[in-house]
């Protein structure tokens, strides 16, 4: 139970430093998929199953991992 | 009850951890009152392993230009941090999981995951979003 709080205390941290730092990460990974673990980029790549690949072969738990699509600058995204 | 939210770029995001039988992960949602469902996405279904054709056909979406079908999960279990940092569990008799996308470009592979309006209505949570203050959070009394 404890584990499993810090995980998802963890995650939200990661989702909100993606979030603070986006600008920046806009410049470095545009048009990427890239993965986001203990508020670091652990991987990244221009397609969703290669960063699977890349980040099955660093042995990381995919299911607590988060995984964005950077857009090119000037995109809005409109769901 | 308060759940946090996120505010992130003109959006409002919350993470939970989702448990479904022996499944269990962590999802982003888009907190979007404009949707009335709400779903896994076709790629976080894929991280956490979860099989969208195994569950039975719900209803179609039509998503940024992309056509979704949705199946229906039972008995989905989201926990959230409240303010306290302590786990709010919400249970789900019903919810939907996209099963894919017919376009494969990197618009239908950002299709996020959604917390629409019914699951608001369902589990009687009041949206209160303040952008100018970055304060957003999900409240029950």
């Amino acid at each position: 139970m404890r584990e499993e709080l810090k995980l998802l205390t963890r995650f939200q941290k990661d989702s909100e430093w993606f979030n603070s730092n986006f600008d920046e990460l806009q410049c470095n990974y545009e048009n990427r998929f890239i993965a986001i673990k203990d508020e670091n980029v652990l991987d990244s790549a221009p397609d969703f199953q290669k960063l699977l690949r890349l980040l099955s072969r660093k042995r990381e738990n995919l299911a607590f991992i988060l995984i964005k699509f950077i857009h090119e600058k000037g995109t809005s995204v409109i769901i | 009850m308060k759940i946090r939210l996120i505010i992130a770029k003109e959006r409002v995001v919350v993470t939970a951890s989702v448990r479904y039988k022996r499944v269990f992960g962590h999802i982003e949602f888009f907190v979007d009152t404009g949707s009335d469902t709400s779903f896994i996405s076709p790629t976080d279904a894929v991280r956490l392993k979860l099989s969208p054709a195994s569950f039975p056909f719900k209803c179609n979406a039509k998503i940024g230009g992309s056509s979704l079908a949705l199946n229906k999960m039972e008995n989905v279990s989201l926990a959230f941090l409240n303010e306290n940092g302590e786990k709010e569990e919400l249970n789900n008799p019903e919810f939907l999981i996209a099963c894919g996308v017919r376009k494969k470009d990197e618009t239908a592979y950002s299709i996020p995951s959604i917390i629409g309006l019914n699951f608001l209505k369902e589990h009687k949570l009041e949206l209160r979003v303040n952008p100018a203050k970055n304060e957003a959070y999900l409240e029950r009394e």
